[in-house]
This record gives structure tokens, sequence and C-alpha cells, in this order.
């Protein structure tokens, strides 16, 4: 019986389940937007350190004119829209547009941000304004 | 025919039968829609985060199967303070009805967007017909 019970359970990953699990969790918050639906709410991701951030947008299907990116202190505004008759996917017709603003961990520099669109990603890479990184104190002896 | 005989796989099923169910990433179904046209369908599925390389689409026995392996993000030491998506693995499956030339198939990715076009054959195409006063 004992060997019956390994046996069904080694082809289970309780893992492989979690991350599965975990995966639809991530996608229950912007469940509503869809790229077929022309939703102006793209996923994001933010990843950072004390140096730099990432912020990765999911918005397949469109083209890189199409996206309007500006930064302002520590927001990011991410802004769109497609050109009518351009968009791709059986969604011709369809407007699609973007927009959302992004609170990063710090303010950035304006001159040190890239940007590039592929595979239905957006990357933006952002470098911490050199105003708003710790500054040492220097403690005097008395 | 109808979009109705375009019948999809589990997520479960096609998990099992696949060499991607060995990755750590979890597999998903990608989000998809199909349109019917006049002398065609199209099959359109979103699958960010997937290259041509990484892209497999396989026709046997009537049985339209597509796999895309996504990315690993490259975190450069960054760690994640929020997360609304990740990239997974795709796999879908879908049933062709009769009446597909399958000679005419393509297949286009073009910025995480897969479209599939499948013409149809001449005799299942639309034909307008003539209307004359007796």
């Amino acid at each position: 019986m004992l060997q019956f019970l390994n046996e069904v359970t080694a082809s289970w990953n309780p893992w492989k389940e979690l991350d599965r699990i975990h995966w639809e969790l991530d996608r229950l918050i912007p469940e509503a937007f869809s790229v077929f639906n022309g939703s102006n709410r793209a996923p994001v991701a933010v990843y950072a350190n004390d140096e730099a951030a990432k912020v990765l947008v999911q918005i397949p299907g469109w083209k890189p004119g199409w996206f309007d990116l500006s930064v302002e202190g520590n927001k990011l505004h991410l802004k769109g829209q497609s050109v009518a008759g351009e968009a791709v996917g059986g969604n011709e017709n369809m407007q699609l547009s973007l927009s959302r603003t992004i609170n990063l961990p710090f303010h950035v520099r304006a001159n040190k941000i890239q940007a590039h669109y592929s595979k239905g990603i957006l990357t933006i890479d952002l470098a911490r304004s050199e105003k708003d990184k710790p500054q040492k104190i220097k403690i005097q002896a008395a | 025919m109808t979009n109705k005989t375009l019948l999809k796989k589990s997520g479960k099923e096609m998990r099992e039968a696949t060499a991607l169910a060995s990755s750590s990433k979890p597999v998903v179904v990608p989000e998809y829609r199909i349109f019917t046209k006049d002398d065609s369908f199209e099959i359109v599925t979103a699958m960010p985060g997937v290259s041509d390389s990484q892209l497999e689409v396989h026709i046997e026995d009537s049985w339209l199967s597509i796999k895309g392996r996504g990315d690993d993000i490259e975190l450069d030491g960054l760690e994640k303070l929020y997360a609304e998506f990740t990239i997974p693995n795709y796999e879908c499956g879908f049933k062709l009805p009769d009446g597909i030339d399958g000679e005419g198939i393509k297949a286009s990715l073009n910025n995480g967007m897969l479209k599939i076009s499948l013409p149809k054959a001449k005799e299942r195409r639309r034909h307008t017909i003539a209307v004359t006063a007796s």
C-alpha cells in the first residue's frame, strides 16, 4: 500500500503547483486587462535595488511608436495609444490605449532612462537620482 | 462551420503530455480569440515574452498544438518590489474542424501576439449567389 502511494505522488510536484498558484494570484489583480478588450491598465512588475530600478509592462501587440513615457520625480507615467487600423491580433478596428502611473521607490535621473519594447514586454531601466541617494554624515570629534 | 468545433484541451492535460512540464516555470493556457472570416479562421493568442525561436506550432491529425517558452527576466541584481505578472511557459491546443485547407495555414508572431490563419477549403467558403428576376 505504501509503495502504491509513493508511485501515485511521485508525478505530482507540490512546488510546481505552488508556482502555478502564485502565477494565477499575480494575474488576479489586473485580470480585467485583456489585450482583446482595449483596457488601458496593462500589468506591470517593478524591480529595484539601492541604485537602479527596472519596470516591466506586459502589453503584447503594440508598436514602439505608440508609447508616451515620462518621468516626474519618483513617478513614471505610462501612456500610449494605437493608431487606428494598425492594431495587431484581430483588433484592427479597436482603439488600444495605455494609462498608468507607477510610484518608484526613489527619484530617478531623467537623462539616464532607457526603454525598449520586445516580444510584447516594455522594459524601462531607470537610475536613481544622485540627490536622492543617502548622504553620509561625518562625525567630528569634539 | 462554427467556432464551437474548435475545442481546447485543458491546461492540465497539456502539461502532463509535454516536455515543458519539466521546466521550473508554470505552464499556462494563453489568452486567445478565434475570428471567423469569409475565407478563413484566425486564431490569435497573446504570448508575451516568447520569441519565434522559442515557439512551436504543430498540426497532427486535425489537432493544432501551440507551445511557447517564455523568457527569463534578467534582474541584474535587482529585487522584486511587486509583480502583477510573470512570464510563464504557454501551451494550448485546438481541434480543427473539417474543411481547412492545410496547405495554406500561416502563422506569424508580432510582439507577443501569435496569429494563425487557417484558410477554409474552397467548398467551405462563402459564395454569393446572384438572384435573377424571373
